[in-house]
């Protein structure tokens, strides 16, 4: 019979999958926008239950803290400083009531102003989720509310105008062994009109070159961050190695026309396993 | 990507796993405890438990009796033994030999997994998991347990096939009252221009067919004129007939008028020069009525009835284990499935037909049907027909009338007649028949499920009148038919059909079966006839024929090769040896271009024989070509083109069509922002490309004027044009009209507009007592035309609409929750005015004062 520790680990994937088949989605979970286009649809989709759905927008972006931990950065109030483009993108409906197993379509309509100047301008679509009502019947005075979870998927939105770039800069790449960790730090800076799309690749080499482990990881790097990354190198034995960090603006989950053409950027450092 | 649902499970199992069984008791005593178990898709109970070291035990036949789990025998302090339905998996509890069996896979467990106290055996939740496949989590500090992955349970089965109802019903179209599009008046309108031209591949000049339709639509009917010149070796012949044709659906006593030459209705259809009226629908729906279906299962059970298209109705079985469901019964075969459930799980099915004859009517319903006229095909000169037919029940069926006719040379021969059909059983049914000079006829159906089928019919002929039914040397005939599908992986299809006709110096039978088998992927068939002919004084003449053949559809290999179907047969004659041996291949060679090419060995045709054919569907004229290259008699074959031309008189543009469109109608129209809003379209408002229009069922995207096109519609028959303001570019569009309904009119296209509104984005809310209510029914009601939407406040008594259609609306709560609540409330106006722009109404607020 398998361990309860065992179990527990399970539990923690399997639990979830059930619950999660109950849920709302959203697809895709990247929306971008042209001149040309002018809007863009998301289809939005309920599980088993009835889920009532606010829709926003708002200003935000990935960033990191001063630990090197990636959050949003949500910003209220972006003024002149941010290329914003949550005043003007509007998604309709901006409320929807969805049946079990239901699908709606959002639709985003961009109206810029018409003298933005050329660049990547970012929003980010947030889409609030929360059990449906019952219906107040005529006989009855008692008023259920809904469920009281409340669940918010945000997904980032791209406005692009005119010609756009980007490009990213490594400023210096650094890993060492913390516990049984292998900690990274990189100090990226961006550059161009436009956020970078990519993924940055790690893998750990031995004297011979072999690679023996290897991370990839999608980013998207919207202004200078110092990102930290842990890999669990446990089962490394006690010796010398290198890691190399390539940073290329290649992401699977996006299409190719999505992700503006960048070049590679990368580094190799040393770092020993005790 | 799916909203994390998970950030809610997630610190709840890390409680559970942080927080694990070093909280528990740490002896081996069993300790009591209470917990709440959630069960996953069924209920939550607060049960006694055992906790023994780092272990939970729970009440198994509780858990049973809520995951709807048969328990199949027990022993009280020995073993329990369940199964789990639908797949009938056997679990067994043993605790004398200390088992877990699922099955035929043996679990050892210890004597602590399960114990018996006060006649309840507790189970550990690994033994559980071990069972049913089910994941149990364990909140110690909440003493809370969740039962998850409980999709193989029945309970949760169940739960999936209530969810499954609710959506089938929100399926159910519900249209309002469509707005209709007057038939455009006129004496006359369109055209159509029909023609086929054949000729032989050798001498297409001398031996072929020259074939013209034209028709127009003429004082609401349908007028054509028909050419037919026919050349072979040795003569020709030509034929010119014409026709008017007009229906009326909503007519109570007369609903098709026929004049010229045209079909008699009746028992049996003749074709005459004359004039027919009728009550019979010019198109008759598919709908018949509606069936009852009435069964028994035990009490308990569940009972689902599904079409081909879905869920069709479902229901429990009452105390005595009854349940009635209603079927939608179509004219033709209308297979069903029932699909039972049973109370632990248990699934059966049961898969039913009930065909309803052609010839069948509605309860009380009545058709009627005359003619008069000059004999075309029949060996008569004149005729004059009589029908009537009454619905006596949904499954009696009464006929009769007459067909009167007159005969150069002889005297007028009277043939009254009355039938009846019937359907003694869903699946029996019977159709008995006597013609006066003519004959006495009965058949049966047997048709227990769509699988099969078994006919049979004997008739007696009159010599008086047996030259109006084909058969003049018969005076009796016996006919049978067996049809048989095994739908497995074999797919076996049998198809058996006998008749045997006798009468003064004459005999015949035939027999035919055949049997067809797909394995893997190759499609054989055995085809066997057989007949044998008397006619006396010659001698009796017997034939038996046998052919063998496979066919595969290639779904692989290189691309040129995939998609073609290849075939290989031989024919064997019993007196007379090998008839054919054949290879055969085709393949479409681009999207609406076909090639066969066919090589064999025919002894009829006395040695080798190559087929070539070529054949078109591009949606124009369509060009078929077959011949037959022999060693012996050299090149045989026939070309044909056929197309047709469709003139719409208001715009001036001229389709074209593939030549079967005579009699058709169609519909042209213009999807346009209606700016004024005044329902017609104006030169300075645009149309609207892109836009999804479904016509008669068909689908068309509007071009970069707005306009769409359908044709192959029937005419006098409603067709509705409908416009989903989902499929609008624009979010603040709005359909004015969300169904159009039109009737075409026969060779000609009729215009419809689809204004298509600025609507604004309405939001506002519902207070109660000051306080925000969700869950109400809100109507925004259009005071000028009476247009109404329904809204259902948020949790936060907002409600919201998008694509309100301009106009002058009053905002309101129902009377009827207003009268639930006891509670007043103020409606409240506001305006959404014509022309464009986004129009956006904010804080709408209805209060409702107690």
């Amino acid at each position: 019979m398998m361990r309860r520790t065992v179990v527990g680990i399970a539990l923690l994937v399997a639990l979830a999958v059930p619950v999660l088949l109950q849920s709302v989605f959203i697809a895709p979970h990247a929306v971008f926008i042209d001149e040309k286009t002018g809007g863009a649809q998301v289809t939005l989709g309920a599980g088993d239950a009835a889920e009532e759905v606010t829709v926003d927008l708002a200003f935000g972006y990935p960033d990191v803290n001063p630990d090197g931990m990636p959050y949003l950065h949500m910003v209220d109030d972006p003024g002149d400083e941010f290329p914003s483009a949550a005043e003007w993108i509007r998604a309709f409906p901006r409320r929807v009531r969805l049946e079990p197993g239901d699908r709606r379509t959002l639709r985003l309509l961009a109206t810029p102003p018409a003298d933005l100047a050329d660049g990547e301008y970012w929003a980010r679509l947030i889409v609030t989720a929360r059990g449906a009502t019952t219906p107040v019947a005529s006989t009855d005075t008692t008023v259920r509310a809904g469920l009281d979870i409340v669940f918010r998927l945000i997904v980032p939105v791209t406005y692009r105008r005119g010609a756009v770039s980007t490009g990213v800069a490594l400023q210096w790449f650094e890993a060492a062994m913390e516990d049984d960790s292998l900690v990274a730090w990189m100090g990226v800076d961006r550059f161009g009109n436009a956020a970078f799309l990519g993924t940055a690749e790690f893998t750990v080499l031995d004297d011979d070159g072999t690679a023996l482990r290897d991370w990839a990881i999608p980013m998207g790097i919207y202004y200078q961050m110092d990102r930290r990354f842990v890999f669990h190198v446990d089962d490394l034995p006690s010796g010398s190695y290198r890691l190399a960090l390539r940073l290329a603006a290649e992401r699977k989950d996006l299409e190719d026309n999505q992700v503006l053409p960048a070049a590679p950027v990368g580094d190799t450092v040393a770092f020993v396993v005790p | 990507m799916r909203i994390p649902r998970c950030v809610f499970v997630l610190p709840f199992l890390a409680a559970a796993l942080a927080a694990p069984p070093a909280r528990a008791q740490q002896d081996t005593v069993p300790i009591e405890a209470i917990f709440r178990v959630d069960l996953q898709y069924g209920p939550s109970r607060v049960v006694s438990a055992f906790v023994i070291d780092t272990r939970l035990l729970l009440p198994l036949t509780r858990l049973l009796v809520d995951g709807a789990i048969g328990v199949a025998d027990s022993s009280q302090g020995h073993f329990i033994a369940a199964v789990l339905e639908p797949a009938g998996i056997a679990i067994r509890f043993d605790t004398d030999s200390l088992r877990l069996s699922v099955d035929d896979s043996i679990v050892p467990f210890g004597k602590w997994d399960a114990v018996w106290r006060d006649g309840e055996l507790y189970v550990d939740t690994d033994l559980l998991t071990e069972a049913f496949g089910v994941l149990v989590g364990i909140d110690w500090i909440g003493l809370t347990v969740v039962v998850a992955r409980t999709d193989g349970l029945p309970i949760a089965r169940r739960a999936r096939r209530e969810l499954a109802r609710v959506r089938a019903l929100r399926r159910q179209p519900a249209y309002t009252a469509a707005h209709s599009v007057p038939v455009p008046e006129g004496v006359a309108d369109g055209a159509v221009l029909q023609w086929a031209l054949t000729g032989a591949t050798n001498d297409p000049l001398g031996n072929g067919s020259i074939q013209f339709g034209l028709g127009a639509k003429l004082l609401d009917g349908s007028i054509e004129f028909s050419y037919d010149n026919r050349r072979y070796t040795g003569g020709s012949f030509s034929r010119t007939r014409g026709s008017w044709i007009r229906a009326w659906p909503e007519g109570e006593y007369v609903k098709q008028l026929r004049l010229g030459d045209v079909q008699s209705a009746g028992r049996r259809s003749r074709l005459i020069r004359g004039v027919v009226a009728t009550n019979q629908p010019f198109i008759r729906s598919s709908e018949f009525d509606l069936e009852e279906i009435i069964d028994g299962v035990p009490p308990g059970w569940e009972v689902e009835l599904y079409d081909a298209y879905g869920l069709l109705d479902f229901g429990e079985a009452d105390q005595l284990g009854g349940f009635r469901l209603a079927l939608p019964l179509r004219y033709g075969a209308n297979p069903f499935d029932m699909v039972l459930y049973g109370p632990r799980g248990e699934v059966q099915r049961r898969r039913r037909t009930i065909r309803i004859p052609f010839d069948r009517l509605p309860d009380h319903t009545w058709e009627y049907a005359l003619g008069v006229g000059a004999c075309h095909t029949d060996p008569c000169g004149a005729a004059f027909t009589a029908d009537l037919r009454y619905g006596l029940s949904r499954r009696v069926t009464a006929q009769s009338g007459w067909d009167l006719m007159s005969r150069p040379g002889e005297s007028a021969l009277f043939q009254p007649y009355a039938a009846v059909s019937a359907a003694v059983l869903p699946s029996v049914s019977v159709t008995g028949e006597a013609v006066v000079n003519g004959l006495v006829r009965a058949q049966t159906d047997f048709e227990p499920t769509p699988d099969f089928r078994v006919g049979f019919s004997h008739t007696f002929f009159s010599a008086e009148g047996a030259q109006f039914f084909g058969s003049a040397l018969d005076r009796r005939r016996t006919e049978g038919s067996l049809t048989w599908f095994r739908r497995d992986n074999l797919s076996t299809a049998v198809q058996i059909s006998a008749s045997r006709s006798s009468g003064p110096g004459s005999g015949r039978t035939f027999l035919r079966a055949i049997v067809t088998e797909r394995i893997a992927d190759i499609r054989f068939a055995a085809d066997v006839r057989h007949s044998r002919v008397r006619l006396d004084p010659t001698p009796t003449t017997s034939i038996t024929i046998v052919d063998l053949s496979a066919q595969r559809l290639i779904d692989q290999g290189p691309s040129w090769l995939r998609a073609a179907t290849i075939g290989a047969g031989v024919g064997l004659d019993f007196s007379k040896g090998f008839e054919s041996l054949r290879l055969q291949g085709g393949r479409a060679v681009r999207e609406g271009i076909r090639v066969d090419l066919g090589l064999g060995w025919f002894r009829t045709q006395g040695g080798l024989v190559m087929d070539l054919g070529l054949s078109t569907t591009l949606g124009g004229p369509r060009f078929g070509s077959r011949n037959r290259f022999t060693s012996t008699a050299g090149t045989q074959g026939i070309q044909l083109i056929d197309g047709s031309l469709l003139w719409d008189r208001r715009s001036g543009h001229v389709a074209l069509g593939d030549g079967r469109d005579l009699g058709r109608a169609g519909i042209t129209g213009t999807v346009f922002l209606d700016l004024n809003g005044d329902g017609r379209r104006s030169e300075d408002e645009p149309g609207l490309e892109g836009v999804t229009v479904r016509v008669g069922g068909r689908l068309r995207t509007s071009d970069h004027e707005g306009r769409f096109s359908v044709w192959e519609l029937f005419p006098f028959q409603p067709a509705r044009v409908e416009v989903s303001a989902d499929k609008l570019e624009n979010p603040f569009y709005a359909v004015r009209y969300r169904v159009i309904e039109v009737i075409p009119t026969p060779n000609s296209f009729v215009p419809v507009e689809i204004p298509v509104v600025v609507g604004a984005e309405v939001s506002g809310g519902v207070l109660l007592d000051g306080e925000p209510l969700g869950g109400v029914r809100v109507v925004l009601h259009e005071i000028g035309n009476g247009f109404e939407m329904a809204l259902i406040t948020y949790a936060d008594g907002g409600f919201y609409a998008l694509g309100v259609p301009p106009g002058e609306y009053e905002a309101s709560i129902p009377s009827d929750i207003l009268a639930g609540l006891g509670a007043t409330s103020t409606p409240v106006r506001f305006t959404v005015p014509e022309g464009a722009g986004q129009k956006i109404i904010e804080a709408v607020v209805l209060f409702i004062d107690r």
